[in-house]
């Protein structure tokens, strides 16, 4: 209630004011926004009149003898549209909204989601993947495939060069005004390709560097746009269902372009009044910067979002962030009723992870984003005491628990010759007991396997996946000694330099981008110990993940320790490949040759520690783009099969196990996520699961 | 002692008068030990400090198991309990644990097996060890009989490490690591202030300001950026020995002030003044006759110094900047218990906080004992 009105209240101002004044208005707003909170309707009314109706939606219905709209609508819309604040519902969805069938069951209208973050950031503490992240297309529940979302239909020429999107007719952003193709040409054109405000040349992760030069977007009509590549790009769609198809969404070309210099000449002066040098400072503050932050929707509530949630009290330097119900969301359940169903989010911080899993064993919580393993038990223990808790399980989208990496490409000429080697690799993947750190580290959970797509993908491949697995200390010993065949007393290898050899083994402490990676360092000491019994001995230097990003540009990590998530389930392996090709950004086993194979920010100085790679490694990466400008399914399954041939040949990655299931605690009254649901950061972690169709049940 | 009281004899009985008279006579140091003895509390803690320093140096032959050993079997296993007596006989064994999982909620229920019987006793062979990396040896002080048999007295870690050996093995860098900085900042300090104090003037003005400046220098952020800048690849324990050198050299400044200050107060007593009439020079008259006067104090620091830097080393490694695994120190093993999972299902992950507390405790009551003791004349 309180938002629309307020919003009303800035359209009006807008358009009385023009655009430019806009900014003045909306920090001198509060006064009108505060107002209607204690008295119902009488209030904001005088605000009314003076709201100039706006084209697209008359401030009135029409008729009163209007045909009931095949539509419902929350009870509190209702209300507005009854005080006339909101036009009515049918007016507010797109032609053809996109209908989520409920993924338990049919849910009721009202109640707030209670979400708990650690640390300060909302978006990345979760509430990203709760209350705004929209794509062109998203994923089907299952992961399998993508399915339409802002775009209802795509067509793809023959040759996989030229996309045609279409927008559904008459969504709305959520200040009322049309989400159309000028949206996505401001986007791509005013602001990717602008030069100043990206002079590095467009930033955008769907935009490879390969397909860049030759590259144009064009508007057919208002719906309807095309994206034509010089080369045929048949991951696209896959592309756009992730992360990196934010972006399409990000930008309200109405509301941002009074910041931008190519439509408002003042731009300069406004950011001036702000305390800004130029017009690109205050672009990048007021709209998502460089890289398509999407903090903005979190923090500024006039920030217009295609959202199911906007955010009425950011969390500036407290600890809850308020978001109120989208009146224009453009979804609808399969009965049609709009979603969202909840009619509020509030997102409390924590300091820690700790206090933040007391307050959802408490019940102050609805949800929570990764609960952490080490938590388990507890959960299941309060829900079998009758706490107001229950438990979901989640299908891990990764390959593999761990991968561990050696630096194909480490400076030190030693360490380089012996990890090129494959026997070596071999060896040391040979020494591991699977079994073992299953049972200690994992808790028995998952089987022996390497980094590899699972069974359940179309990409599964049966060498990738399952060699040289067994733990066999005498076939370990048999591969190591072709490639370090001296001892010394101890029985421990000597390098071919005749030095005792030796590897530093880097590994992350406890936290790596929030997350609780303890379980790393955990299979890394047993594997220590395993190395060890083969010969061959390895340091663990512990550092903390600030540490990682400055031993990474001066190529100083040997050999690591990392996840082994990402391109496990479904086709994802094709559009994260970082196991199964050389230079990709996380594949640390060849990180010392990643400037030689991509882009690269370093200097000539940091780039002299890094070696250049065989020349097989850039074929590697060649016949993985083939793969990705397949346009079919079976083509791409076909062309990608061949660089997990390669991938297997090589066995650039040792890992450990295939992941068990996951656990997702929410409150009981909770309702709408599926049993099972993938989980992953390419799924959007939480968002596979639709939280626009999650309910409260009860209380 | 013989106390005047009017109409009695003034004669003291002949064992306090010979007392009296080795009083009289004895050195400084029989008395700071006569005073030291009567103490009862600072001789328990002198005990038990010997006692952790020497478990300390010999933890190879204390603990029961290395700090590496695990059992797959016994992750998060519960303390087994002890039995002494088996049948009326001197038979000391423990049972052997076994757990079912919950497959849901993957958690243990463990239950005592009654079937197996671990035999364990004093001065058994077990791993084979080098004490210090100098001494051989594969004699345990105590363990299972059998050393592949499965022993927790104290419980198991994460991963199914045996507590009570950890927490002896982790002594040894808990107790010494932070030494090399305290001894340092003392001497530094002590050097410093004596040079201050006793030349004055100029001297004294300029190193007062070095002082301040030191002062100034905020630690816990420059420990961070330290931390950060070491070369990778330097084994954990030498990078926390240079981090405690530069906190010394940030932190000897109270020491250098105190120790000016009684160098100012002392420098015109009249029993200095004699000393030097004497012609008692310049290093004699420090460390004769001043140092001994104001040695209480320089005790009494060192003894609170010692426990600050176990408790320091503690909550840095606590924290993620101090020391950090595959090193075992208190700290290091008291990170694990920064889970509430810890203090509901593995209580006895916080063990080592018991021997924390235990240590610093002793060491305080030493420390008043020798405070006490190091000024004989002062009632």
């Amino acid at each position: 209630m309180k938002t629309v009105s307020r919003r009303k209240f800035l359209k009006a101002a807008a358009f009385a004011a023009g655009t430019v004044g806009l900014a003045a208005c909306a920090t001198s707003a509060p006064a009108p926004t505060e107002a209607p909170a204690a008295p119902p309707t009488e209030a904001p009314k005088p605000a009314e009149p003076t709201a100039a109706p706006a084209p697209a939606e008359p401030t009135k219905a029409p008729e009163p003898a209007a045909p009931p709209s095949k539509f419902n609508e929350s009870p509190m819309l209702a209300e507005m549209v009854k005080a006339g604040k909101l036009p009515p519902v049918d007016q507010r969805l797109p032609e053809n909204p996109q209908v989520v069938t409920p993924l338990v069951r049919e849910g009721k209208y009202g109640g707030t989601l209670r979400q708990g973050i650690v640390g300060t950031s909302v978006t990345w503490g979760g509430g990203l993947y709760t209350v705004q992240w929209e794509n062109l297309v998203q994923w089907k529940p299952d992961f399998s495939d993508t399915e339409p979302s802002l775009a209802e239909k795509i067509e793809i020429s023959p040759d996989g060069r030229e996309y045609t999107f279409t927008l559904r007719k008459g969504i709305k952003w959520s200040d009322g005004q049309p989400f159309t193709a000028d949206d996505i040409l401001f986007y791509i054109n005013d602001v990717m390709f602008n030069k100043e405000l990206n002079p590095g040349g467009p930033g955008a992760d769907w935009l490879p560097s390969s397909q860049r030069d030759g590259f144009k977007a064009e508007k057919v009509d208002d719906y309807t746009f095309k994206l034509i590549f010089p080369n045929p790009y048949g991951t696209l769609l896959y592309n756009l269902a992730t992360w990196s198809g934010r972006q399409f969404a990000q930008y309200p070309k109405h509301y941002l372009q009074q910041f931008h210099k190519a439509y408002n000449e003042k731009a300069d002066e406004l950011a001036k009044q702000e305390g800004l040098e130029n017009w690109v400072q205050l672009f990048f503050r007021k709209g998502p910067d460089t890289w398509g932050n999407p903090d903005r929707f979190m923090d500024v509530p006039e920030y217009p979002s295609l959202g199911p949630w906007v955010v009425v009290q950011p969390i500036g330097s407290g600890t809850t962030a308020k978001f109120t119900r989208n009146p224009y969301y453009w979804k609808v359940d399969d009965k049609g009723n709009q979603l969202p169903y909840m009619d509020e989010v509030i997102i409390t911080a924590y300091q820690d992870p700790e206090t933040r899993a007391l307050a959802m064993l408490n019940g102050d919580l609805d949800f929570i984003k990764d609960p952490g393993e080490g938590n388990r038990e507890l959960y299941f223990d309060a829900m079998n005491e009758g706490k107001p808790i229950s438990i979901i399980s989640r299908t891990p989208d990764g390959g593999n628990t761990i991968s561990i990496h050696f630096n194909q490409g480490s400076k030190n000429p030693v360490l380089r010759e012996v990890f090129q080697n494959k026997d070596f690799r071999i060896g040391m993947s040979h020494a591991i007991n699977r079994e073992e750190i299953i049972e200690v580290v994992f808790k028995g959970q998952g089987k022996p396997a390497q980094v590899a797509p699972l069974e359940s993908s179309p990409l599964y491949h049966e060498k990738l996946a399952n060699q040289y697995l067994e733990y066999d200390v005498a076939k370990a010993n048999e591969h190591l000694d072709k490639v370090l065949p001296n001892k010394d007393a101890n029985g421990m290898r000597l390098g071919p330099d005749g030095k005792p050899f030796s590897i530093i083994w880097t590994c992350l402490d406890q936290n790596y981008t929030g997350g609780d990676v303890r379980s790393w360092l955990q299979v890394a000491e047993l594997c220590v110990g395993y190395f060890k019994a083969v010969g061959v001995e390895v340091k663990l230097d512990v550092i903390s993940d600030a540490v990682l990003g400055e031993r990474r540009r001066t190529n100083d990590v040997d050999m690591f320790i990392f996840h082994g998530g990402e391109g496990g389930a479904g086709m994802s392996a094709i559009f994260d490949p970082r196991w199964h090709i050389p230079g990709e950004y996380w594949g640390f086993f060849s990180h010392g040759w990643s400037p030689f194979l991509v882009g690269t920010d370093l200097t000539d100085e940091e780039k002299a520690n890094f070696v250049e790679p065989p020349p097989r490694m850039a074929e590697y990466r060649k016949m993985f783009e083939e793969a990705t400008q397949k346009t079919t399914r079976e083509e791409q399954i076909a062309a990608m099969k061949k660089v997990l041939d390669a991938s297997a040949e090589e066995f650039w990655v040792i890992g450990i196990s295939r992941p068990g299931l996951g656990y997702q605690p929410t409150s009981k009254r909770l309702v709408g996520l599926p049993d099972g649901a993938i989980d992953g950061w390419l799924p959007g972690t939480h968002k596979i699961m639709r939280p626009e169709q999650w309910f409260i049940a009860e209380g | 002692m013989a106390t005047l009281a009017p109409g009695l004899e003034t004669t003291p009985p002949a064992e306090v008068q010979e007392a009296q008279r080795s009083a009289e006579v004895a050195s400084q140091w029989k008395l700071m030990w006569w005073k030291f003895r009567k103490d009862k509390l600072a001789v328990v803690g002198s005990v038990v400090v010997i006692f952790f320093y020497v478990m300390a140096a010999f933890a190879e032959f204390f603990a029961p198991k290395s700090p590496e050993f695990f059992n797959p079997q016994y992750v998060y296993a519960p303390p087994q309990p002890v039995y002494f007596f088996l049948d009326g006989r001197w038979d000391p064994f423990v049972y052997g644990l076994k757990f079912e999982r919950d497959p849901v909620s993957l958690k243990k229920t463990w239950s005592i097996d009654y079937n197996t019987r671990i035999p364990w006793g004093f001065f058994v062979k077990g791993e084979p060890y080098k004490i210090l990396g100098i001494i051989p040896g594969d004699t345990h002080l105590f363990g299972p009989k059998n050393p592949k048999d499965p022993f927790y007295l104290m419980g198991a870690d994460k991963s199914g490490r045996d507590m009570l050996s950890r927490i002896i093995h982790a002594a040894r860098i808990s107790l010494t690591v932070g030494l090399v900085g305290v001894f340092l900042s003392l001497i530094i300090g002590v050097t410093i202030g004596g040079i201050s104090g006793l030349f004055g003037g100029m001297v004294d003005v300029v190193i007062q300001r070095i002082i301040e400046i030191v002062n100034s220098v905020p630690s816990l952020p420059l420990m961070m950026a330290l931390a950060a800048t070491v070369p990778p690849g330097t084994p954990p324990v030498q990078v926390y020995v240079i981090v405690t050198i530069i906190l010394a050299l940030l932190s000897w400044t109270g020491m250098a002030r105190v120790v000016r200050g009684r160098f100012l107060a002392l420098r015109e007593e009249d029993f200095i003044l004699a000393a030097r009439l004497d012609g008692a020079g310049r290093g004699r008259l420090i460390f004769r006759h001043m140092v001994p006067s104001f040695l209480s104090h320089i005790i009494a620091s060192i003894t609170i110094s010692i426990p600050y830097m176990i408790l320091s080393e503690t909550g840095l490694s606590f924290l993620g900047i101090g020391l950090r695994p595959p090193v075992v120190s208190w700290g290091v093993m008291l990170r694990d218990s920064q889970q509430i999972a810890t203090v509901v299902n593995y209580p006895w992950l916080l063990l080592p906080a018991a021997a924390v507390v235990t240590f610093v405790l002793a060491m305080n009551f030493l420390g008043n004992g020798l405070r006490d003791a190091a000024d004989p004349y002062a009632n």
